[in-house]
C-alpha cells in the first residue's frame, strides 16, 4: 500500500478518530479518506491500534476525590486576601486611633473645665485675666498651685501633718477701664516723665490763618 | 488543522476556579472527566497493577500543586506529565528491589506475554505485538498520540522533547508498526 502523499492529512488521523478536530476540519478529512485508499488503510490500522490499548481498569471517581487535598487559596488569591485584610486592618487601626483622639479630647475637656470651676482643684494654669481690680494694669502669668502640691506625709507618723492649706489665688489683671485718678502719685509722675521723652514730630507745618480787622465793622 | 480540547461544556479553568473557591463538585468532574484517560495512558505505558493507586497519586499530586499550573498546555497534557513522572519513579524503585532479591521466572515476563491473555483476537495481538516491539520514544509517542490522541505539541510537553521530535518519533513508530505487520 502506497502511503498518502499528503502530509498533512496523514498527520491528521489521529485527531480524526479522537473528535479533535472543527467540524469544517472533520468533513474535509472525511471526504479525503474516501478518496485516499492509502489513509483509509493507515486510519483502519489506527482504529485497530486504538482498539487494541490495554484494558484498564474503571477509576473510582469518589474515592479520589476523597483523597484529594483541601482547597487551598492561590497565590494570587492570598496577595487579594492580604491586601483586603491589610486594608481592614489599618482601616480599623485608623477607626481606633480617631476613638481615643476623640476620648481624650473629651476628657481634657471635661476636666478643664471642672478646674475651672473649682478653684480649690485648680491645675497649675498660666492665666491672664482682664478685670477692672484695684491693682496696678500689670499683666504677669501666676501659677496656681494644685492641691496636690499641699502634701500629707504619711509614710512617718513622726513627720508632722501639713494641714491642707487653701491655695492662693493670684490672678493676673490688666485694667482697661481705670482712669487717671487710679494711678498713685509715684505711678503719676512716672507717667508724665514717660511722656515728656516722647519725641514727636508735626507731619506738616499748620496752614496760616488770615483774620482782617475793620475799623468801622469791627472783627468779621 | 485545528483542535479542540477533549472536555465538556465548562473548561477545566473553569472547574479549577471554582474548586479553588471551594466548590468540591468541580473536582468531582474534574476527576470524571480525566480519571480514564489516566488510567488508559498507565495501562498503555505497560503499568499493570495497581493503576488505580497510580491514578489517584496523580491527582493528588497535581491538585496539591495546582499553583504551578500555568495553563500554557492543557489540564489532560499536565495530568499526563505527572503521572509518567510517577510511573518513571515507580519502575525506578522497582529496578532497585529487583536488584537486591533474585529473578523469580515470572518477573522474565515481558510486557507482551503478559498482555497475550488478554487480548481475545489474533489480529489484535499482532498489532499490538508491533507496536509492543517499538523502541521506548517510539511507543511512547506512537501511543499518546493514536490512544490519547493528544497533538505533537502535547506530547512534546509530556515528554519533555519537541514537537519536531514528537513528530519525526511517529512516523517511524508508524512505519515500523506497518513493516511489522506486512
Amino acid at each position: 500500500m502506497i502511503d498518502c502523499t499528503n502530509a498533512e492529512m496523514r498527520d491528521a488521523l489521529p485527531d480524526l478518530i479522537h473528535g479533535r478536530l472543527s467540524e469544517l476540519d472533520r468533513i474535509t478529512m472525511t471526504a479525503h479518506v474516501e478518496s485516499c485508499a492509502g489513509c483509509r488503510s493507515e486510519l483502519s490500522l489506527l482504529e485497530q491500534v486504538r482498539a487494541s490499548a490495554p484494558l484498564a481498569p474503571r477509576m473510582d471517581v469518589a474515592g479520589i476525590v476523597r483523597a484529594l487535598p483541601a482547597a487551598l487559596p492561590s497565590g494570587g488569591d492570598l496577595l487579594a486576601a492580604a491586601t483586603s485584610s491589610s486594608r481592614a486592618r489599618g482601616s480599623m487601626l485608623w477607626k481606633l486611633a480617631a476613638g481615643a483622639a476623640l476620648l481624650i479630647t473629651g476628657t481634657l475637656t471635661f476636666a478643664n473645665g471642672r478646674h475651672q470651676t473649682d478653684p480649690v482643684n485648680a491645675a497649675p494654669v498660666a492665666s491672664t485675666s482682664i478685670t477692672g481690680g484695684d491693682q496696678a494694669p500689670v499683666v504677669a502669668p501666676t501659677v496656681a498651685p494644685s492641691a496636690s502640691s499641699a502634701g500629707v506625709a504619711m509614710s512617718d507618723p513622726a513627720v508632722s501633718v501639713t494641714e491642707p492649706q487653701p491655695p492662693e489665688r493670684r490672678v493676673a489683671t490688666l485694667s482697661l477701664t481705670g482712669g487717671v485718678k487710679d494711678l498713685s502719685d509715684a505711678q503719676i509722675h512716672a507717667l508724665l516723665k514717660d511722656l515728656d521723652n516722647v519725641k514727636g514730630m508735626p507731619a506738616a507745618d499748620p496752614e496760616q490763618v488770615t483774620i482782617s480787622v475793620d475799623d468801622n465793622e469791627g472783627l468779621q | 488543522m485545528t483542535l479542540s480540547n477533549p472536555g465538556d461544556d465548562e473548561s477545566d479553568r473553569q472547574l479549577i476556579a471554582r474548586w479553588r473557591a471551594g466548590d468540591s463538585r468541580a473536582a468531582t468532574s474534574l476527576v470524571a472527566r480525566h480519571a480514564d484517560a489516566l488510567a488508559r495512558f498507565a495501562a498503555s505505558s505497560g503499568e499493570r497493577e495497581e493503576i488505580e493507586e497510580l491514578v489517584q497519586d496523580t491527582f493528588v499530586r497535581a491538585f496539591g500543586s495546582l499553583d504551578a499550573f500555568r495553563g500554557e498546555s492543557s489540564l489532560r497534557t499536565w495530568l499526563f506529565t505527572i503521572e509518567r513522572r510517577l510511573m518513571l519513579d515507580r519502575r525506578r524503585s522497582e529496578r532497585r528491589q529487583r536488584a537486591m532479591v533474585s529473578i523469580e521466572p515470572s518477573d522474565a515476563a515481558t510486557e507482551y506475554d503478559a498482555l497475550d491473555g488478554l487480548l481475545a483476537e489474533e489480529a489484535e495481538n499482532r498489532v499490538r505485538k508491533a507496536v509492543s516491539n517499538l523502541s521506548p520514544n517510539q511507543y511512547e509517542v506512537f501511543t499518546l498520540r493514536v490512544e490519547q490522541g493528544l497533538s505533537y505539541k502535547e506530547i512534546a510537553d509530556v515528554v519533555g522533547t519537541t514537537e519536531g521530535a514528537a513528530r519525526v518519533h511517529y512516523h517511524n513508530a508508524m512505519r515500523a508498526v506497518k513493516e511489522f505487520l506486512k
